[in-house]
């Protein structure tokens, strides 16, 4: 029976109940939106305080989008503009 | 034969764009003496150059060759894949260059339909220039990120400040709530596993946005009582705590009080369970 009770309650966490975190808004980018590598500060939404690419999870982004992120943030790592890693 | 004949007919080329970045005690002639010999192999090889320019001294995100700053040049050329690497090789073999990339932009140019704006190919002397935090924030609301940040929050406030600060802000600020999820859950997932009367109130409680933050944490302990004495005031709970819970927040003496009806609908209730488990 508790077992169906924690059923109950994820379904009515909203589908969250794995203690997951709410899906930022990716829909707000144009779906022909490209990311540009000599834009760092752009970019510099999409890594963390670390310097690490975040997560489709947590920006929201559709596959497509989060590889042309990557590429980005890789060419921008590549000639200094941005991070490959950063202290806190 | 008939291969040979087509092939010279049109050559594609393609648009390439190479970044170089100077030592930064390059001064402004040794900078020209590259750009003048980037130049030069563009021109040696059948390429053209369509647009140069001087970023000025800038902030690396890290140091190269023990030194902070760099001395940033943009060029955009058309060309083969042949001059990419003789300017790379040149880029190479100059102590001023301390790193370089160069990134295929378009494939297939018809080299004879570029032009070229001599405005463009200019090399100037730039200064330095600090983006300014509104140009940022316009880029950041361009992205859609600014939604992230708390509404009502002074607008220079920096996103990754606000992730941190969630849980505080959740309780001044209703609007918190569009970060607090992450801080909540924990909190919600802990009476669920202790109790099954947890589940109304902790399931609505993230319904109820405005108090969401505050009610699973300071319930947890009102909420234990009950449902470690009787299973069975399951559906009531479900039902009447559901808003007198944040009521309840202040002592565990309620929730004995909240029993008594519990008491009275048990057989029905129990019932209820019955076919529910049958």
């Amino acid at each position: 029976m508790a077992d169906d009770i924690q059923q109950d309650f994820d379904v009515e966490a909203g589908g969250r109940g794995r203690g997951g975190r709410k899906k930022a808004p990716g829909h707000a980018l144009a779906p022909d939106f490209k990311f540009d590598y000599k834009d760092p500060q752009q970019l510099r939404h999409f890594i963390t305080d670390r310097g690490k690419i975040t997560p489709r999870r947590i920006n929201g982004l559709n596959a497509k989008q989060q590889r042309d992120l990557t590429r980005a943030i890789k060419r921008a790592r590549n000639i200094a503009l941005l991070p490959y890693t950063a202290t806190k | 034969m008939a291969t040979a004949a087509a092939a010279p007919a049109t050559r594609w080329a393609r648009e390439y764009e190479t970044i170089y970045i100077l030592r930064s005690d390059v001064d402004s002639a040794g900078a020209e003496k590259v750009v003048d010999r980037a130049k030069d192999v563009i021109a040696r090889l059948e390429g053209t150059l369509t647009k140069l320019d001087n970023w000025g001294k800038r902030k690396l995100a890290y140091p190269i060759r023990k030194s902070n700053r760099g001395i940033f040049v943009y060029l955009k050329y058309v060309g083969y894949s042949d001059l990419v690497a003789e300017l790379e090789r040149n880029l190479r073999l100059l102590d001023e260059v301390v790193r370089f990339q160069t990134v295929l932009l378009t494939e297939d140019i018809d080299p004879a339909s570029v032009s070229v704006d001599p405005e463009e190919v200019q090399y100037l002397h730039v200064e330095e220039e600090e983006a300014t935090v509104d140009a940022e924030l316009e880029r950041a609301r361009s992205l859609g990120m600014a939604p992230r940040a708390p509404r009502g929050v002074p607008s220079d406030a920096r996103q990754p400040v606000s992730e941190g600060d969630a849980p505080a802000a959740a309780e001044a600020a209703p609007e918190g709530a569009v970060e607090a999820p992450a801080a909540e859950a924990p909190a919600a997932e802990a009476p669920a596993a202790e109790a099954p009367a947890a589940e109304a109130p902790a399931a609505e409680a993230p319904a109820a946005e405005a108090p969401a933050a505050e009610a699973p944490a300071a319930e947890a302990p009102a909420v234990e009582a009950p449902a470690v004495e009787a299973p069975a005031a399951e559906a009531p709970a479900a039902e009447a705590p559901a808003a007198e819970a944040p009521a309840a927040e202040t002592a565990a003496e309620e929730a004995p009080g909240a029993e008594e009806p519990a008491e009275e609908s048990s057989e029905a209730e129990t019932e209820d369970d019955k076919r529910e488990e049958g």
